[in-house]
């Protein structure tokens, strides 16, 4: 989830540079803005200044301009502070945040975003170096980010509501596009996981034992100078706190909250840092402010129209937020209440048919905050077969497709479906199954059986992995070299797995493995790079 | 006792309900062959050609949709298009729906290039790879935002006339769900993509295709569940397993890269 949040950031921010240019200027707000259009890294620096000396003249224009004023610094200043600090918060990072986001338009947008946050575009910043002082950046950026979360703290929906709209002139888009309060709650609310993430980070490099602990299955022998600057730009320090965050949203409602607030065996749980609890508390009130601005917005319907806003809720995710909105005050609430957790995984389970109602297996799928499939899942097929869920796509009218590769030999099938809206049934479904196992049925339906929960495992590193984690990482392992990476910043022990029919065994039973990149991220770029690879197999090693 | 009268007939009894009936149906006669006929010459003509007018079933669908270009520039192939409806709607960001750009979904695409014999064999199907991006790939204008379908600016212009109902601005990917793609030469396919799902994305001249993916080049082909066409570089890529069918033989792998020939060129490791 925090992922997720975090990746508003820069998408948000992305998606006002399009680069156009705009009318002359007639005042400080205006001239900002029409900097900030102007594209790349200057452009939001420059705009930043002249907010920045606009709010200092203490030459203030009236109180709606001075929100917007208020909003346009926050944002350039927050833009600024991930371009200046690359190191800190990696653009890298959140492109990989943004793909595992799901984000369609991020296609174009990260091609902006990786020229705005670009290290190469600001080398004669100081806080670049590699040799700096990483607890003392970390806390420049702490420092600042508190900073914006204030700024934005300040800003009302009262008396008027708060809302600026940028012209087409201004964006390059065909329609103007209204940024109000809800953009505001989203925007302090990813800023404040942020900072979650960060007071993670200064916490693990504190308590963190250097002798022995394990960062991305690379043994750090010490932290200073640029060795812990190294050591800052690889570790995902806060990606048990991420995973634990992200695995307890997938509880169900009904789930009882003992489950996730009670005293966990240490072997089971991990603690987050009060600070970094506390950030990710008010994260998630942002997150649930913002749901219920903009469930409030429209009301009654043609009062305030949607579709010309930055971002909104369309029909079918209103009728999707309270079970959303449940699971988010339920982890708030364990957060406030008491600092460990036990990592839990939802997995939905269906009985597929086919059009004679033979049982064909069982499809179990993760979810996510989002629903079900969020993170994949597995078919196991009524032959013994098991088909894992390489890519899924949920639509917004509830269709489904996901992409099923089989485990064993060369069985693969695609699955098309139609998910009910309260997804308990399958229906219209398709499956084109072929290699080994070559036809296409259709007429293939489904029930959802239950649904289970069931603990993650905390790994000896600290980390979570989940089963059907573990299942993929197995088969990945073996799939070696047409590795993908399942997931952003997974991080997980795997066990035993099986060889494959005509395949060499893997040459190791145990081991660990770290995943730098999201699998859309990969999807969409073709290949990863040679550095994630050999990440990859620095990370593995013989356990035996 | 049956009765058959005749009145005499007035001006005013022209314009029975009979008559105005018959006229109705007259005048709809002469309209439809006149729409035929019409139609008849627009294939004759470089334009390009529809099979009804185009409907519009909602604010943001095209429902079904034909078009044949015949005549085109220097380079470029003939091509006919159809689809069973277009659907533009805003992008999302997770839950949340953004009016910052827009995602084009097309059902069941069957598109069909008929180049000229080929000059250079060896430049195999790259070039129609190009072709089909410039087509369906969303456009990128000066900002992030894209600029519609380069298919509905093809058939836009001097020569021709074909406009879709929908706005399709700010469009920075396109979904095709269902897509039938081949290259006809001399009557011959020789080249021919089906999947189940097919990805174009503004700026990237990347196409992914997934969902039992089939490439046949020739008397090869390539099946995976997803592949990617490098446009740029005229290359297929699969980085998952795939089977390949040469002369009946066939191979199976994981992670490699072929040229649009379907030669093996390297792996993606």
């Amino acid at each position: 989830m925090i992922e997720r949040i975090s990746a508003w950031a820069p998408l948000l921010c992305l998606t006002l540079t399009f680069a156009a240019p705009v009318a002359a200027a007639h005042d400080d707000v205006a001239a900002g803005r029409a900097r900030m259009f102007a594209g790349g890294a200057a452009g939001f620096t420059q705009a930043y200044q002249i907010f920045d000396a606009a709010l200092e003249s203490g030459n203030r224009p009236d109180d709606a301009d001075d929100r917007e004023l208020v909003f346009l610094h926050a944002l350039t200043r927050a833009v600024v502070l991930f371009h200046d600090y690359p190191d800190i918060v990696s653009a890298d990072r959140f492109i990989a945040l943004a793909e595992e986001f799901g984000v369609s338009l991020a296609q174009s947008t990260l091609v902006d975003f990786e020229a705005v946050l670009s290290p190469g575009g600001n080398e004669d910043h100081a806080s670049s170096s590699p040799d700096a002082d990483v607890p003392a950046r970390l806390d420049s950026v702490l420092t600042e980010l508190s900073a914006v979360v204030a700024e934005l703290d300040s800003i009302a929906n009262a008396p008027c509501p708060f809302a600026i709209s940028f012209a087409p002139e201004e964006t390059g888009l065909a329609g103007a596009v209204e940024v109000d309060y809800g953009e505001v709650l989203i925007l302090k609310g990813l800023l404040s996981a942020c900072q979650a993430e960060l007071r993670g980070q200064t916490a693990r490099l504190l308590d963190a034992d250097p002798e022995t602990t394990r960062w991305d299955g690379c043994l750090v022998e010490s932290f200073p100078g640029a060795e812990a600057a190294k050591a800052a730009t690889e570790i995902d320090l806060l990606r048990v706190v991420d995973d634990c965050l992200h695995d307890a949203l997938c509880l169900e409602p009904s789930c009882p909250m003992a489950e996730v607030a009670e005293p966990c065996d240490p072997n089971d749980a991990t603690t987050i840092s009060v600070p970094a609890a506390e950030h990710l508390a008010d994260a998630i009130t942002c997150f649930l402010d913002a749901i219920d601005h903009m469930l409030s917005e429209n009301l009654p319907p043609g009062a305030d129209p949607q579709k010309d806003e930055l971002l909104y809720l369309g029909r079918e995710a209103r009728a999707q937020m309270e079970p959303v909105q449940t699971r988010l005050r339920a982890w708030r609430r364990s957060l406030q209440s008491s600092m460990s957790a036990k990592p839990v995984e939802t997995l939905w389970r269906y009985d597929l048919c086919d059009a004679n109602g033979d049982f064909l297996g069982e499809l179990v799928l993760t979810q996510n905050s989002l629903g079900p499939g969020g993170n994949g899942g597995w078919l196991a097929m009524n032959d013994g077969g098991v088909l894992s869920i390489e890519w899924i796509d949920i639509g917004a009218d509830n269709t489904v497709v996901m992409d099923l590769r089989g485990r064993t030999a060369w069985r693969q099938a695609w699955l098309e479906a139609t998910f009910s809206t309260d997804r308990d049934s399958i229906s219209n479904g398709t499956m084109d199954c072929w290699g080994q196992y070559a036809e296409i049925l259709t007429g293939v339906t489904g029930r959802r059986t239950q649904n289970s929960a069931r603990p993650a495992r905390l790994d000896a590193d600290g980390s979570i992995s989940t089963a059907c984690q573990q299942r993929d990482t197995s088969e990945r392992m073996c799939d070696s070299p047409g590795w993908e990476p399942h997931r952003a910043h997974w991080h997980g022990l795997f066990e035993a797995p099986q060889p494959l029919d005509g395949s060499p065994p893997c040459g190791a039973s145990r081991g660990t493995v770290a995943i730098s990149a999201g699998r859309r991220f990969a999807d969409n770029r073709s290949m990863l790079g040679t550095d994630e690879r050999a990440r990859f197999s620095a990370s593995y090693e013989h356990s035996e | 006792m049956d009765w058959n009268g005749c009145l005499e007939g007035t001006f005013s009894d022209l314009f029975s309900r009979r008559n105005l009936l018959l006229l109705l149906v007259f005048w709809l006669s002469s309209v439809a062959i006149l729409v035929t006929y019409g139609t008849s010459l627009t294939k004759l003509t470089p334009k390009p050609s529809l099979s009804s007018p185009l409907p519009a079933p909602g604010e943001n669908d095209t429902g079904a949709f034909f078009a044949c270009r015949r005549s085109v520039g220097a380079g470029r192939s003939p091509y006919r298009v159809e689809f069973d409806n277009l659907r533009v709607a805003d992008g999302s960001l997770g839950l949340f729906r953004t009016a910052a750009n827009k995602v084009v979904q097309i059902e069941n695409l069957r598109v069909r290039f008929s180049p000229p014999a080929a000059p250079d064999a060896s430049a195999g199907a790259a070039p129609a790879l190009r072709e089909f991006c410039s087509l369906f790939a969303p456009q990128r204008d000066n900002g992030i935002g894209g600029d519609g379908l380069g298919l509905f600016h093809d058939l836009q212009g001097p020569q021709g006339d074909v406009s879709i109902s929908v706005d399709l601005a700010d469009t920075t990917e396109v979904r095709i769900r269902g897509l039938t793609w081949e290259i006809q030469r001399g009557g011959a396919t020789v080249f021919r993509a089906r999947c189940r799902d097919a990805r174009l994305f503004t700026g990237s001249t990347h196409i992914i295709l997934r969902g039992h993916v089939t490439v046949t080049v020739h008397r090869s082909t390539l099946e995976s569940n997803c592949i990617e066409l490098d446009v740029r570089n005229g290359r297929i890529i699969t980085n998952t397993r795939y089977i390949l069918t040469k002369d009946g033989n066939r191979q199976f792998g994981v992670g490699v890269c072929f040229d649009t020939a379907l030669n093996v060129i390297g792996t993606t490791s």
